[in-house]
């Protein structure tokens, strides 16, 4: 059964709204389609993808749904052909009207032609010929058909011979790659011995998505237990590839890290979620374009090494330290040609934060109101400032905690430029960075 | 000697002494810094492709050197700057070279291992690791692999074939001189920059400009002026109590 076709989609205050029945469908279903414009059908109809499933109680189940969402009186139709899927829906009895396989064309034959919803010129032409039902218009021969009635005959007359050669819904996707491996005799619990298993099952899982053109978006790697259970660890890496010494990479990082609870009687490698291996449309007049796809691939290891590629985003925070927010990267960034002007390229120093504030002692004078920092230690020792400038006063936080800072560019007595911030509200100092 | 046999002894010498620099010629390519007076000092005109370089942390370093990574980006080439240390600020950072930042140190060298191997980078500059000798010889063997050239901002001068150390002179700094004629504003810094390599030594000095990042003046809108307020863990206690 291939197909399972919905009718009666209508409550109390009239038709409803198929989108909405869609969407509450979709979740029982793999696929659901909406009909409009059924030809001759009152009401629009739903298609619902019922290959490889059960169709009987998939039909059940979005009758239920269908109930739930307010329709009256929903029917449903299914069989191995849409043409008799609808039939069955629309003039179907029950409330589920199941046609049995293989006998599509003896089940429409006591239905009148018009549920094949024939064009006004070949309804009229079959009335015309006394063809009344579907059983009568079957029996005839295709050339006669086509003599008679023409293409749109040819076309009607199939369908009165449960023959209807539509795809509403696409082919199915094929399933993806998996590889497995269990043993009996014994049980594993060296992780190098369990790496080499795996190595082979990554071997055959990335062979099979190389040959589909795909790359895995993300995969799991399954360990059966020997007193049952299983323990799974998922992998996402930075980009879809199919790369077996990338996977085998990735899940050696992992087992180093993880203990697994018992002894692995067997191995699975699935995949859970594919993309297509892009291939990129690039600038032949580029120098870099030749090691675009090493440089790609690289870049790509190296973030599956807990690494990230950055790019700033400035906000207008009033504290350099929160003004920054840093925007992940994808490794096919390395295909961009970001173009240069000879404006930027004067060396500038420029300042840079330290990963954390420093705590300091310092030694300062007062000037203006203000305590200007004469000397201060940090883990190195005493510095002498020879000069510094400031303060820069910043404060704010409205609805975070609040921050009242001074800001001191000072000049040490060996030449380095640092920042000292005097939390005004705690009347402590930090090294803030120095310049670079 | 056939031409083969003399690539092949050459390629057995650059495996077992990486940190060697010829005399004259087997050079992959060198890229130039864009400042006159550094590319002046360094051997061959600038960063030796396939050659690590190390370059002591200091002031002036890594502006030098970023503007080095953006004229290799400006001349279609790429350039990866590895911040371990996460020092980084986004009002400094110019678009073009890519920015790595690494979860670890270890992450952060075998990312520079990596892209350096990948001869995809023309430039990999690795920021704020220190690498032991095992470290560094990997890295070396990386990019005679790859043919970039690295540059180690770090003090660990293992097997590098060249040398950089740089040292302000802060009597001969540009200021801004306030309306009294006080010192108040540092605008240009100058550095002495020494090169070592084997059998090569030369310095020079140079003028950088200091580039100060805005700070914004509290009160404005959205920021109102929280001087004198008392910290929220105060306004806790104070609560408390």
């Amino acid at each position: 059964m291939s197909f399972v076709c919905l009718s009666g989609l209508a409550g109390p205050e009239g038709p409803l709204n198929t989108t909405d029945l869609s969407v509450a469908l979709i979740d029982r279903a793999p696929k659901i389609l909406v009909d409009q414009n059924a030809d001759g059908a009152a009401q629009p109809l739903l298609w619902a993808d019922a290959r490889g499933l059960q169709s009987r109680s998939l039909a059940q189940t979005l009758i239920g749904v269908l109930l739930q969402q307010g329709c009256q009186a929903p029917r449903a139709g299914v069989a191995a052909t849409a043409i008799a899927a609808r039939v069955a829906a629309t003039r179907g009895t029950e409330p589920i009207t199941v046609v049995p396989p293989g006998s599509d064309r003896d089940w429409l034959a006591p239905f009148p032609v018009s549920v094949l919803d024939p064009e006004p010129d070949l309804a009229n032409l079959l009335e015309g010929t006394g063809i009344e039902s579907c059983g009568d218009f079957a029996s005839l021969d295709q050339a006669a058909v086509e003599l008679r009635f023409g293409g749109a005959g040819v076309r009607c007359w199939r369908l009165s011979r449960g023959d209807d050669r539509r795809l509403l819904f696409g082919p199915p996707p094929p399933p993806l790659p998996h590889a497995s491996l269990e043993w009996t005799d014994y049980v594993l619990r060296d992780p190098e011995r369990l790496l080499f298993v795996i190595n082979r099952l990554a071997g055959s899982v990335t062979a099979s998505l190389r040959e589909l053109g795909q790359g895995a978006r993300t995969f799991t790697l399954v360990f059966s237990l020997d007193r049952g259970g299983t323990v799974e660890h998922p992998f996402h890496p930075s980009r879809p590839n199919a790369d077996q010494r990338t996977w085998v990479r990735l899940i050696r990082d992992e087992l180093e890290r993880v203990r697994l609870p018992d002894a692995v009687s067997g191995v699975v490698l699935r995949v859970d979620a594919v993309l297509p291996s892009a291939s990129i449309q690039g600038d032949l007049l580029d120098r870099g374009f030749a090691t675009a796809q090493a440089a790609e691939t690289a870049l790509a290891r190296a973030l599956d090494e807990k690494a990230h590629l950055l790019s700033p985003v400035i906000t207008r925070h009033p504290l350099l330290r929160r003004r920054t927010v840093w925007r992940e990267e994808p490794a096919a960034v390395v295909w961009r040609r970001p173009e240069l002007h000879g404006s930027g390229f004067e060396p500038r120093l420029a300042f840079q934060l330290m990963p954390e504030p420093q705590p300091v002692a310092v030694v300062t004078e007062t000037s203006r109101d203000f305590s200007i920092p004469r000397r201060y230690q940090d883990r190195d020792g005493w510095h002498e400032i020879l000069e510094a400038s400031g303060p820069e006063c910043v404060s704010g936080g409205a609805w975070e905690e609040s921050f009242a800072l001074d800001l001191y560019c000072c000049v040490r007595a060996d030449g380095e430029l640092v920042q000292l911030a005097r939390d005004v509200q705690r009347d402590t100092w930090t090294l803030e960075g120095s310049w670079r | 000697m056939p031409s083969t046999r003399v690539a092949t002894v050459q390629s057995v010498l650059a495996h077992r002494f990486p940190d060697a620099s010829p005399q004259r010629g087997w050079s992959r390519g060198t890229i130039a810094t864009g400042v006159t007076g550094l590319d002046a000092i360094l051997p061959d005109g600038g960063f030796q492709r396939g050659r690590l370089a190390v370059w002591s942390p200091g002031l002036g370093v890594a502006a030098l050197l970023r503007t080095t990574c953006l004229r290799v980006v400006a001349e279609g080439e790429r350039s990866v700057w590895i911040d371990v240390a996460h020092t980084v600020t986004g009002a400094c950072w110019q678009e073009g070279p890519l920015l790595i930042k690494p979860e670890t140190t270890v992450a952060g060298l075998r990312a520079a291992e990596e892209l350096a191997r990948s001869g995809g980078f023309a430039l990999v500059a690795l920021d704020g690791a220190d690498p032991d000798t095992t470290a560094m010889v990997r890295l070396s063997r990386a990019i005679h692999e790859g043919g970039s050239a690295l540059v180690l901002l770090t003090h660990t001068t293992a097997l590098a074939s060249l040398r950089l150390v740089s040292r302000p002179l802060p009597a001969e700094y540009a200021w801004h001189r306030s309306p009294l004629g006080e010192p108040s504003v540092v605008t240009a810094v100058k550095l002495r920059v020494e090169a070592r390599a084997s059998g090569w030594f030369a310095s020079t000095e140079l003028a950088i400009p200091v580039w100060y990042d805005e700070q914004r003046l509290a009160p404005d809108y959205h920021n109102p002026d929280r001087r004198g307020s008392e910290s929220r863990q105060q306004l806790l206690t104070t609560a408390k109590i």
